[in-house]
């Protein structure tokens, strides 16, 4: 015997907009934003409420939705902000914080080298504390980054769409992540393991 | 010697070439370079055995959605509007 899901709306917030907020807040960072498209969420899905399919949940629908704008939030933001990253200068203020720029050229400096995190790293990595600071390191990332670092990483996401998304080129997709991971490396370094 | 200097590449790179790896991307000298590299730079082992760290956390991060909820006013507000929309 198959289930038929049916919609009821009205208990939508009631049932879902907690759930729906968190799937959203933990994607995004900011929470204005977050609660903005969960709202939105709701409004699309009553527009769309005809091609509901009574195979799956309402929350599963409702959180297909609420997807798709989160991918849409951050192709927006992404392609406003054209960020000129890919300086192949010299004069590139980015890299030269981690590498050096004499000598021993485009190797680790000294000062900014990855350290050790200690064997503790596992045991400490699940706490609240942890993602906190995680998702305050995302959000220092530049819009575009984020988006990469962000869209690559929530389950299901493949390079290739990511790259069709945000309308970049693979070899841009490489250069981001690899500076993406630069700066989040570096920053979780200074604050939890520095600390 | 001459082969080996063109085989060494720079932290700079191999990290680079770690992400364009990732996607499978890499040609057969790069492919060497890196793992060349990866003999005898212990930074650079150490940074991609963190970043995969992170993003293994980040993965978890996404997964907790029930850390965060809704003001009640929020809700409140939410509830209201959908009403309206209802109403339509």
């Amino acid at each position: 015997m198959s289930v038929e899901y049916t919609l009821e709306p009205e208990k939508w917030v009631e049932r879902y907009a907690d759930a729906l907020f968190g799937y959203a807040f933990t994607r995004i960072n900011r929470q204005d934003i977050a609660e903005d498209l969960v709202q939105d969420t709701f409004f699309s899905a009553l527009k769309a409420k005809d091609t509901f399919q009574f195979n799956s949940s309402e929350k599963t629908w409702l959180i297909a939705i609420l997807k798709r704008k989160i991918i849409d939030h951050y192709r927006k933001k992404s392609t406003q902000n054209e960020l000129n990253v890919f300086d192949k200068d010299t004069k590139d203020g980015f890299m030269n914080h981690f590498f050096e720029t004499e000598g021993r050229t485009d190797h680790w400096t000294d000062i900014n080298a990855p350290k050790e995190w200690g064997k503790d790293f596992e045991t400490k990595v699940e706490s609240d504390e942890f993602y906190n600071i995680l998702k305050n390191c995302l959000g220092k990332l530049p819009e575009k980054w984020a988006a990469v670092f962000t869209l690559k990483n929530m389950e299901d996401l493949e390079s290739e769409e990511i790259c069709k998304e945000l309308q970049i080129a693979p070899s841009n997709y490489w250069v981001i992540m690899h500076r993406a991971k630069l700066q989040l490396r570096e920053c979780l370094e200074i604050n939890w393991f520095d600390k | 010697m001459i082969l080996i200097d063109k085989i060494k590449i720079s932290c700079k790179q191999a990290t680079y070439l770690h992400e364009k790896k990732r996607e499978g991307k890499l040609d057969s000298m790069e492919r060497f370079g890196l793992w060349f590299h990866l003999l005898y730079c212990k930074f650079c082992a150490l940074f991609i055995k963190q970043v995969e760290q992170i993003e293994s956390v980040a993965h978890q991060l996404y997964q907790k959605t029930e850390r965060f909820h809704l003001s009640p006013e929020r809700k409140v507000e939410m509830q209201k509007a959908l009403d309206e929309q209802l109403k339509k």
